[in-house]
This record gives structure tokens, C-alpha cells and sequence, in this order.
């Protein structure tokens, strides 16, 4: 079994027992994380009944991941527990300055470990661009410190179902707590564990699908995404994703023509020269964000003005050059996201404060598939409005659950549909299809 | 009836002042146009021309003249009371901000800006719209020379404006600095919901003017000297609610800082300022779509979307005001402690002692459709 097939647990410290093997019935789980000093009995039950037992997976901060390494997985030690940031000391959760709240969300890491992780750097064509990672990404596991609080089977839910939204695994894991209560048999545990491992095994059911699933976007974010240029970046990405502006992090070493293709614009974060390929794309008509640093030759001064950019015409397109740095990773995605334009956004959500979304497309382009991530599990997220500007033919949500996808109704106003979710508590898809690509 | 003269912090300064207003000649009055105009379709352009020839015409208001239009946008833009479209219940509808530019436009107007100081934000008021999912370009395409400004910072503004109480006498700030399109146009309009109000009672064409103070100088994240940019972020609770803190120092600041902090009475006191300070010329209210229970979906409480199908415009804001509380089933003369100003001051009232308008329906000329037959009531 390969380690991309991997379905990986846990194993918990204090299960000495192999008759505890009869709790992964009926599965997903084929892969046991087993505790370095786990009876050899264990591990021998283990692989009797199939299970992979690797003996060291190579758990490191995604900031010291050797990503072009031949091992698999790639295993990212240092990402969050998804949910509404931690409390303040005086009891509200913490807020940005737009009073939206922040969220601990692992989805830009994701994200960039794929840019990173790419075997190669020859993107894969499709109607909505090209996607550089879709077709060649490794196995990626993501693992992060446990919450503070015992998880709940949707706070369960909402970290198996944002690694696997982003083509990730995250290992199955137990408290101590629920373990203990798990082997002891206890009702409430069982029911909980039975309802983690439903989740995983719906997963693991679309991942083959989702997996020729590319992320849609609009902007490339390009960088070195290392040394001086790691903050800022890492920072960029996250923040970009928190206002759920579809974009890729693309390495600049790798970007290419046709990454670009189909994209509005390219915020380029680092000081050097710009690659090669952007010249050519803002002169056809892109959208360059980047410093002074990396300005292209041939400007001529625009008659737009914007208090933290320089504009810029260049050819048929435009840069934005950065005043003052990026010194402020906030607004330099929303000024990203206002200097492309909220125009070119594919869809948007209301009522959705708690959610973060990742617009992946199918084969061919006339397939959407957006991954609704609600932070705020415990709350399910009501009443959300899905809206786009985009002709669709139909429409379907996807609920760990709760069976067969259902249809949705579209609600017609001029120039936009609209699609009335009902309520959302870890995890929902929507299949949107296309008129045309 | 209650005296307003008992209202918590109305001082011996304020009432002689309201004693000497009482000597002065009577607020002026004028008239008020009211139309049934049941949905956002074809009939609204023709509706609101047949209602602007009731006040005598637009091109007598605008023609040759720069406009600026004030609208309602509260609240953030991704934000709905259930799944009813923001411009259905909260925001003006953009329907009738694009026929008021059109008919504007054909009625001469030379530069037509739409304004708005959008939710705590910088972001272009176009941006904002395409984020509550409008598509701005109907409205900028709607007459020659029509642009979108966010008055929360000055941007490409060169420095703010200075608009000053008439004698300096406001109830809680002598004056207002606001952005530069306030005092660069010949007309001001301002195009409010119908709706009701958490804070004021109910939010009108002057409540919705309180829109106007830019975040730069009157918002949580303001500077404490000079009005900056990279301050375009937060409400306005700290400063104009709470009166926890004074705006930036270089706009006016507070006239007596022992007056209450309560947000329910200097609320409506700083609206009747600003309504006193920069003249409003023209006041629509979108009544055909609309909600009651508050201003915007954060209000707790029931809530309802409605559809009183009524289209209310006037050129002086207190009598459209009046006007339009009357329709929504309120007494305009009605002060603290009656509907809808049971916990506040009445805006109506104050903006009538600052001499800008009468609220006295007997001397308001209703054109169009009568009060009795539009009424709609918030209440019921």
C-alpha cells in the first residue's frame, strides 16, 4: 500500500490491547501511527489485519519540510487546530479590524506546502488557468499541537474535512480522555468515534474525485516564500485566504507562462526582479502588485490614485507599486483584493463570518466544487447565501451524513443567483455546474 | 406629553437656548411628496419623476449644478437579516439611487457623485457594492460624469471640509470635518431607507447623513492629532456613541463633556447638529422595500422584511422625516418616552430647535398620495 492511500490514525498510548484493533472496524483507518514503545503484539495484530504500521513518520515545522525530498508523506507537524482563534484573556474572541474573527485555519499552508511539494513545475491546463500543483503534489499530512479544549466529533469533523478540502490528511486522533472512554466502552465515546470514523470513510469516498479537482483563482501570489521574504508572505496568504480571495501561491523559481494564463493579476512579494514571465503578462493585460524593487521598465504614470500604491500603466495592463513595503499584511491583502477587483470574484458568501472557502473546478471547467469550512463548528453557520454572477445549470450540496447530494434552488434576481444553504456545521460542499466554462 | 426640557443632561445652557428658539421665527416648512410605488420595476423612474415635478422639478434643483447623493449602505456589505438581500431590507435599493442619478441627468446635472462612508472600511464604494453583490456599473453609467466616493478618508481629496453649526451652538459638537464631496457640490440629496432605528427611533434622511463623518477622525481607530489614512477602520462607537474619547484634535471637539454618554442621547443630538450643519437639498426615502424591528440585521429583536410600497421625497429634511415617521404609524411631535423615541431623544425635535425644519404635519403640504392613505405601520 502506498503511502498516498494511507489512511493514518493515532494510535493511542494507552492502548496496550490488540483486541482494541476491533474499534477500526469498519474503516477507513489502514495505517496506525504506533506509539515507539507499542507491544510488538499490537504491531504484529496490526499488520495480520493489513494495517500499515510506518515506523517513523517525519514530522517538521512546514518551515524546515525538505520539500523536494523523495519520502512520502510530507508530514507538517506545526499547523493549527482549525476553530475560532483562541479567547482573550477577557473571554471574547479575539477580532480583526474589519470585526470579522480570526480564525486558526490551516488552508493557505496547505496551499503553499503544495506549491513547495510540486514534483514538477509543469502545470496542468484547465479552463480556469492552470493549477501547478494539482497533478503532481505528494502525500500531505498536516498534524498540529492538540486543542486546549477536547475536541468534539465536529471539531473532529472540521480538521479531516479542511485537510482533505486542501487534498491533505490529517492523522485521526484521540484525546486521552476519549480514548480511555472509548476502550472502556462507554456509549457517548462510541457514538462519537463511530461518527469520526463516518466522517473519514465519506472522505476518503470522494478523495479519488477530488483529487483531479484544481483550485480556482484569480491571483497568483509569488515569492521565494523563504528567508526575509517568509514572513511576509506566509502572512499574505493566510489573510488573503481569511477574505476568501481565490488564489495560488506559486515558488518564483518555478512560475511559468502558463501559470499565468487566465489569471487577473500576480502580487509579487519579493525584492529581486520579478520573473520573466510576469513582463509579458502585464503587458497583455495582468495586474502586477510588487515593490519598487521589482517594478517593470516602461512605465507611464496612471491617473488612478491609491493612498499605499504607486499605479502604474504598462502595455495593455497595470502594476501597483507599493509605497511603503509590506508592512502591513492586512491591507496588503485587501488592497489586493480591491485592485483586482471584487468584480472577478466566482462566487460570494453572506452570512458567513465564521466560514473560510476553497473554489476548487473539475476536469474540463464546467464543474465548480466549493468547500465550505465552517470555524465556528459548534455554531452551525445559518442562513448562508451563496451568490454568483456565473450562468449555472444546477446545483448540489455535499454533507458528511447526510446521504446522497441534494439539489438546491436557485433564487433568480437580475445578473446573479443565489443558492439559500441550509445550515452548515463543520463541513459542506457545493457542486455548482456551469452553463459553459 | 413629556417635557423635553426634563430630558437627562439638558442643561440651564440648552434651555435657554431652546427658550430663545421658541422667540425665533418658526422652523421653516416645505413640501413633501408621497408616492405608492409597489416594487423596484419601471414604474419607480417615472415615479420619482412625477414626485420631483410635485417639489417643482428637478432641473430647477440641478440643472448645471454638481450633486452629491448620500446613501444609506449601514452595516457590513456581506451581512443579511436571513437571506433577504441587503437593498430589500437595510440599504438603499440601488434601483433607486440609479433612476435619481438618471433622472438627474436628464434633468442637467453636471457631475453627480454618490457618496457613502462605507462600513469600516477603505474600500472603494464601488468595491463595496460588488461585496454586498451589486454590480456598480449601472449606477455610474446612469448619467454623464458619475463617480463613487468613500467619504471615510479623504483618498484623493486634498483636505477635509469644515461645516460649522450656524452659530457654533450645536447640542454636542459646534461643527463637523467631513470629506471634501460635502462641500464640493451645488445640491446635497440624501436617499434614506424607512426604516427604525435601535439608537434614534428612526433612521431618515437625516440619520442617515451621520453616515457622512468620516471613520478617519470620528472612528475607533482614528489618530489623535491629525486625521490619517491608515486610521480608515472601526465604527463609530467610541466617539460618537459612547463619547469615550474626542474626535481627532484638528475638528471640533465636544462642547461639554459633562453631558451624558449615552449613546440614546447624543445620538440623536450629534444627527440634528450634522443636519444643521450641511444642509441636505433634497431627501428621498425608499419605503417600497424595506424592514422593520431596527436599522440593520445586528439589531437583536424580531425583525421583519416588509414591503410598504412607498416612495416619500421632500426638499427639507425635517418635513420628509416627519413625513415619513407619520407614514410609518409614529407622531412626528412625539418626544422621549412616546414611540418610536421611547428610550431617546427626538431627531425631529432637536433638528426643529436648530431651526432646520418643522415637524408640525399641519404645516407640511403633502403632495401625492395623503399620509392616511400611505400609512405602513412599523408597529403593527
Amino acid at each position: 500500500m502506498p503511502p498516498s492511500a494511507w489512511v493514518p490514525f493515532e494510535w493511542p498510548a494507552d492502548w496496550r490491547d490488540p483486541a482494541l484493533l476491533r474499534l477500526l472496524d469498519p474503516g477507513p483507518i489502514n495505517c496506525l501511527l504506533l506509539p515507539q514503545d507499542a507491544p510488538t503484539a499490537l504491531r504484529a495484530a496490526a499488520e495480520v489485519r493489513g494495517l500499515a504500521c510506518p515506523a517513523n513518520i517525519p514530522w517538521r515545522s512546514w518551515k524546515e519540510v525538505p520539500w523536494h525530498s523523495p519520502a512520502e508523506p510530507i508530514a507538517i507537524a506545526d499547523g493549527v487546530w482549525p476553530e475560532l482563534a483562541s479567547q482573550t484573556p477577557a473571554g471574547g474572541a479575539q477580532a480583526g479590524p474589519t470585526g470579522l474573527p480570526w480564525l486558526d485555519a490551516n488552508g493557505w499552508l496547505l496551499l503553499l506546502a503544495r506549491a513547495h511539494a510540486a514534483r514538477t513545475s509543469e502545470p496542468r491546463a484547465s479552463a480556469s488557468g492552470f493549477d501547478p500543483h494539482s497533478s503532481a503534489t505528494p502525500t500531505l499530512w498536516i498534524n498540529s499541537p492538540p486543542p486546549s479544549a477536547p475536541p468534539t466529533p465536529s471539531s473532529y469533523a472540521l480538521a479531516a474535512c479542511e485537510a482533505a478540502a486542501y487534498g491533505a490528511r490529517r492523522p485521526l486522533w484521540l484525546s486521552p480522555e476519549h480514548a480511555r472512554a472509548l476502550a472502556a466502552g462507554n456509549t457517548s465515546a462510541t457514538q462519537d468515534w463511530t461518527s469520526m470514523l463516518a466522517t473519514a470513510r465519506w472522505l476518503e469516498q470522494r478523495r479519488p474525485q477530488w483529487s483531479t479537482y484544481e483550485t480556482f483563482a484569480r491571483l497568483l501570489i509569488v515569492s521565494d516564500f523563504t528567508g526575509p521574504n517568509q514572513y511576509n508572505a506566509a502572512e499574505v496568504l493566510n489573510l488573503a485566504a481569511r477574505r476568501n480571495l481565490a488564489y495560488l501561491p506559486v515558488e518564483s523559481s518555478r512560475l511559468q507562462p502558463a501559470h499565468l494564463k487566465d489569471r487577473r493579476a500576480v502580487l509579487y512579494i519579493d525584492p529581486q526582479p520579478p520573473p520573466a514571465a510576469i513582463q509579458p503578462f502585464v503587458q497583455s493585460g495582468g495586474l502586477l502588485l510588487c515593490l519598487p524593487s521589482a517594478a517593470l521598465p516602461g512605465l507611464r504614470p496612471s491617473r488612478e490614485l491609491h493612498p499605499r500604491f504607486h499605479l502604474y500603466d504598462c502595455g495593455k495592463g497595470r502594476l501597483a507599486v507599493s509605497k511603503a513595503g509590506w508592512d502591513d499584511p492586512f491591507l496588503l491583502a485587501q488592497d489586493a483584493h480591491a485592485l483586482i477587483s471584487r468584480r472577478h470574484d466566482p462566487i460570494r458568501l453572506f452570512n458567513a463570518g465564521s466560514i473560510c472557502f476553497h473554489h476548487t473546478v473539475a476536469p474540463g471547467g464546467l464543474r465548480w466544487f466549493i468547500h465550505l469550512l465552517n470555524y465556528s463548528h459548534a455554531v452551525p453557520a445559518h442562513q448562508v447565501v451563496l451568490q454568483s454572477w456565473t450562468p449555472l445549470a444546477s446545483a448540489l450540496l455535499h454533507q458528511p451524513g447526510a446521504g446522497a447530494p441534494v439539489p438546491l434552488e436557485f433564487h433568480r434576481e437580475p445578473g446573479r443567483l443565489e443558492l439559500y444553504l441550509p445550515p452548515i456545521a463543520a463541513y459542506a460542499a457545493v457542486e455548482l455546474v456551469l452553463t459553459h466554462a | 406629553m413629556p417635557d423635553p426640557t426634563t430630558c437627562p443632561g439638558f442643561s440651564r445652557r440648552r434651555f435657554l437656548a431652546a427658550a430663545s428658539a421658541s422667540l425665533r421665527a418658526p422652523a421653516p416648512a416645505s413640501p413633501v411628496a408621497i408616492a405608492r410605488c409597489m416594487d423596484y420595476g419601471p414604474a419607480l423612474a417615472p415615479t420619482l419623476k412625477t414626485m420631483f415635478g410635485q417639489l417643482g422639478g428637478l432641473s430647477k434643483l440641478v440643472a448645471g449644478k454638481t450633486v452629491s447623493i448620500k446613501i444609506n449602505l449601514t452595516g457590513p456589505p456581506s451581512m443579511r437579516m436571513g437571506t433577504t438581500p441587503a437593498e430589500y431590507a437595510h440599504y438603499t435599493h440601488p434601483a433607486v439611487i440609479g433612476a435619481t442619478v438618471r433622472l438627474m441627468g436628464e434633468a442637467g446635472a453636471r457631475r453627480i457623485r454618490i457618496l457613502e462612508g462605507c462600513f469600516s472600511t477603505p474600500d472603494p464604494l464601488p468595491e463595496f457594492m460588488l461585496d454586498a453583490g451589486w454590480d456598480p456599473l449601472p449606477l455610474l453609467n446612469a448619467a454623464p460624469s458619475v463617480e463613487m466616493v468613500n467619504t471615510n478618508l479623504l483618498g484623493a481629496g486634498r483636505r477635509y471640509a469644515r461645516f460649522n453649526v450656524p452659530g457654533g451652538r450645536g447640542f454636542v459638537f459646534p461643527g463637523f470635518d467631513l470629506h471634501p464631496a460635502y462641500d464640493e457640490c451645488d445640491v446635497l440629496v440624501s436617499i434614506a431607507k424607512l426604516k427604525e432605528h435601535a439608537t434614534c427611533g428612526i433612521t431618515l434622511a437625516m440619520k442617515n447623513m451621520f453616515g457622512a463623518t468620516p471613520i478617519t477622525i470620528y472612528g475607533d481607530a482614528a489618530a489623535k492629532d491629525e486625521p490619517a489614512d491608515s486610521g480608515c477602520r472601526g465604527g463609530r462607537g467610541l466617539i460618537m456613541h459612547g463619547g469615550l474619547r474626542g474626535p481627532c484634535r484638528s475638528a471640533p471637539q465636544e462642547l461639554d463633556r459633562t453631558t451624558p454618554r449615552d449613546d440614546k442621547y447624543r445620538m440623536p443630538r450629534i444627527v440634528a447638529d450634522i443636519a444643521a450643519a450641511r444642509p441636505i437639498h433634497l431627501s428621498i426615502l425608499d419605503g417600497i422595500a424595506t424592514m422593520t424591528g431596527g436599522e440593520g440585521p445586528w439589531i437583536p429583536g424580531p425583525l421583519k422584511a416588509v414591503r410598504p410600497g412607498l416612495l416619500i421625497a421632500g426638499l427639507n429634511p425635517v418635513c420628509t422625516d416627519s413625513a415619513g415617521a407619520a407614514v410609518m404609524g409614529f407622531d412626528p411631535m412625539a418626544v422621549r418616552g412616546a414611540a418610536p423615541f421611547e428610550h431617546c431623544d427626538s431627531t425631529l425635535l432637536l433638528a426643529e430647535q436648530h431651526g432646520v425644519g418643522t415637524r408640525d404635519l399641519s404645516r407640511i403640504e403633502v403632495a401625492g398620495l395623503p399620509i392616511s392613505q400611505a400609512l405602513f405601520r412599523f408597529r403593527a
